[in-house]
């Protein structure tokens, strides 16, 4: 009896879990499909499956070109930091030079930094290489921010990596760069999902910098671009319309997520590889 | 093929010298073996020749080129690691490939030496498996045939058969012996296990470790492997090769011919070894050495030397026994082997004769006194 109890209980448990967890995305869902008034009743099932404000999102203004902004800054910051990542961390974790440990400690603190402190000295630097109201700006930006739990991830995972691994590479004729690209990387496949997708969304949802460096709404990202949405009047957020862009941009990434989860997991939990 | 010529290596860490000092020749083809106790630097030497590690100082030959600052890929070496190193994500084919790809070999040479070597190795069935899915003994073997394709001067093997169990190692080490049979390469082994050295070398390089190094230099004595056994240059090579090890009792001189030497005991025993101790003065404190496959059982007989000893402790394998023997001429025991099954019971009190061409003798300074032995007892 008491079996059961504890059975149904962890079940109950779970379903507020999820609930809470699925819930805001749900609702965002079901507000997307609902006009007007509709918007202000608790219903908690569309009235129709109405797909117009998605339409009226799409077709309104830049917002596929937004969303191509935002693909584009996101893959080339998970690009740029995976290589210098994967670079670095072959430095910091096989090559011995004094000042290892303070530089990796720098490199940690430096993503403690509250973004809008940083703020102004960037806006700076964005001004002095010409890259303002560019994606370019925001590429940089949010390296600060990627750069530092990448760099740390991977030299964490890549010092567990045996060195005989890599002797037995060296004495294949092997150069560094090799040893990276043939040997390293391959099994380094778990923790490079796992960064390169904390990377993606952090850049996917970065707000502050993307408001501040971009100025024309054909080169804003998708957050800015739905915070700015306007309605009819001064008085009204349009919120079907901004639920449906909503909706849009997050299911990629909930997308990506459900496809390399198994990768997350086991970059999180395994660690290294035993040759 | 190629040989190894080491002159004057030495390498430091900070004030520390690790190797001392190494002047070695390891001719083309042959089978040298680096072994000694933990910490001697045998697996540093190793790298050294392999080129992982630096020369502090001293010069390295290999094929009579000078090597000493190239990079191992330029060396014309070839190692195999404790660990076997397998790249976990390649097949046994890839893994075997992956050097002769890099050196940018055609595909169908590539192929050639990598079906070769596995056919050496018996191991096409297996070229298309990752690494994970093979034995410990397999994975050994695909170790191997890593370095065989290479085909190269030397094959560096860096304590192989360590991970192995006791009858895959006995397997593998004959199968090592017959690779070199066939190849005919020069093979450098290192290993703690003084069984595999005096099995498989040619040329065995026993190492100093600790205080020793620092003062007499890496190298305890190198030669042939019944060399070592018969002929030890000092105490610590005589303990070192043999198992169990050769029993040590401590005496003085009394008197001393070119062929023979009396010594007397601890506890005032007579006896009598075949070695030339002229060299010291009467009174000097002596080490006598018999090993236990050499101390026979029963009353000495007019000529040869005896004790008597209480058995503390007897040891039966099937092929040989072991009793161990309480005596006042040291603190510890005294090893005795008998062939097969022995019918002494612990508290027995024993007589065992010590035949003086089978005793060792060694000095002060742990050097040995030179032996007179005839010609029937040097099997090398």
């Amino acid at each position: 009896m008491k079996r059961a109890l504890r059975r149904v209980g962890l079940y109950a448990l779970a379903a507020v879990i999820i609930a809470y967890s699925v819930f805001p995305f749900y609702y965002a869902i079901v507000s997307s499909m609902k006009h007007g008034s509709q918007l202000f009743s608790p219903a908690l099932l569309p009235p129709h499956l109405d797909f117009s404000n998605y339409a009226t999102v799409l077709q309104q203004g830049p917002f596929l070109r937004n969303i191509a902004n935002s693909v584009f800054v996101a893959v080339m910051v998970v690009a740029i930091s995976l290589f210098i990542g994967l670079t670095a961390a072959y430095a910091l974790s096989r090559v011995q030079f004094s000042g290892r440990k303070p530089l990796l400690l720098t490199v940690l603190a430096i993503s403690m930094f509250p973004q809008v402190a940083v703020l102004s000295g960037l806006f700076e630097l964005v001004r002095f290489l010409g890259i303002y109201d560019r994606p370019w700006s925001l590429i940089l930006s949010y390296l600060i921010f990627t750069l530092p739990f990448t760099v740390w991830v991977l030299t964490t995972f890549m010092r567990d990596l045996p060195k005989e691994l890599e002797e037995a590479a060296i004495m294949d004729q092997a150069s560094p760069w090799i040893i990276l690209r043939r040997v390293f990387m391959p099994l380094l496949w778990p923790a490079l999902v796992t960064t390169g997708l904390l990377a993606f969304i952090g850049s996917w949802n970065e707000f502050l910098y993307a408001l501040t460096f971009t100025l024309s709404p054909n080169e804003r990202t998708v957050p800015v671009a739905i915070a700015l949405l306007s309605g009819a009047t001064q008085f009204e957020l349009p919120w079907g319309p901004i639920m449906a862009a909503s909706v849009t941009v997050t299911v990629p990434v909930v997308v990506m997520v459900l496809i390399f989860q198994r990768r997350i997991v086991s970059g999180l939990t395994a660690g290294a590889v035993k040759g | 093929m190629a040989a190894v010529e080491l002159y004057d290596v030495n390498k430091r860490f900070g004030q520390l010298r690790v190797i001392n000092s190494v002047n070695l020749r390891i001719a083309d083809g042959e089978f040298c073996v680096f072994v000694g106790p933990s910490g001697c630097g045998k697996s540093t030497l190793l790298r050294m020749v392999a080129g992982l590690e630096e020369i502090t100082s001293g010069r390295l030959d290999i094929g009579g080129r000078e090597v000493t600052s190239l990079p191992p890929a330029s060396r014309g070496v070839a190692m195999v690691f404790q660990s076997y190193a397998l790249y976990p994500h390649m097949t046994v084919y890839q893994n075997m490939a992956f050097g002769l790809q890099l050196a940018k070999m055609g595909k169908a040479e590539a192929d050639r030496r990598v079906r070769q070597a596995a056919d050496i190795l018996h191991l096409t069935p297996l070229l298309q498996r990752l690494p994970k899915a093979l034995s410990g003994g397999q994975r050994q073997r695909v170790a191997i045939g890593r370095a065989i394709v290479r085909e190269p001067g030397v094959f560096l093997f860096d304590e192989p058969l360590s991970n192995l169990d006791a009858a895959l190692r006995v397997q593998t080490r004959i199968e090592i012996a017959k690779l070199h049979a066939n190849l005919g390469a020069s093979m450098i082994y290192v290993t703690h296990d003084q069984v595999e050295a005096m099995t498989l070398a040619d040329k065995i390089v026993l190492l100093n470790a600790g205080e020793t190094t620092q003062r007499d230099g890496s190298v305890a004595q190198s030669g042939r492997p019944l060399e070592l056994y018969h002929r030890p240059a000092n105490q610590f090579v005589a303990g070192f090769i043999g198992s169990p090890r050769m029993n040590f009792l401590p005496g003085r001189v009394v008197s001393a011919k070119p062929d023979r030497t009396d010594i007397v005991l601890r506890d005032g025993t007579r006896l009598a070894a075949a070695v030339d101790a002229r060299r010291v003065a009467p009174e000097t404190p002596v080490t006598l050495g018999i090993r236990p496959e050499h101390i026979l059982f029963g009353e000495s007989s007019p000529g040869a030397s005896g004790l008597r000893g209480q058995a503390s402790h007897v040891e039966q394998l099937g092929e040989a026994s072991f009793v161990y023997l309480e005596s006042p001429v040291l603190d510890g025991l005294i090893a005795v082997r008998q062939e097969g099954d022995t019918r002494i019971a612990t508290g027995e009190t024993v007589s065992v004769t010590l035949p003086a061409e089978h005793c060792h003798l060694f000095g002060p300074d742990g050097r040995a006194f030179p032996r007179h032995m005839d010609a029937t007892s040097l099997a090398a």
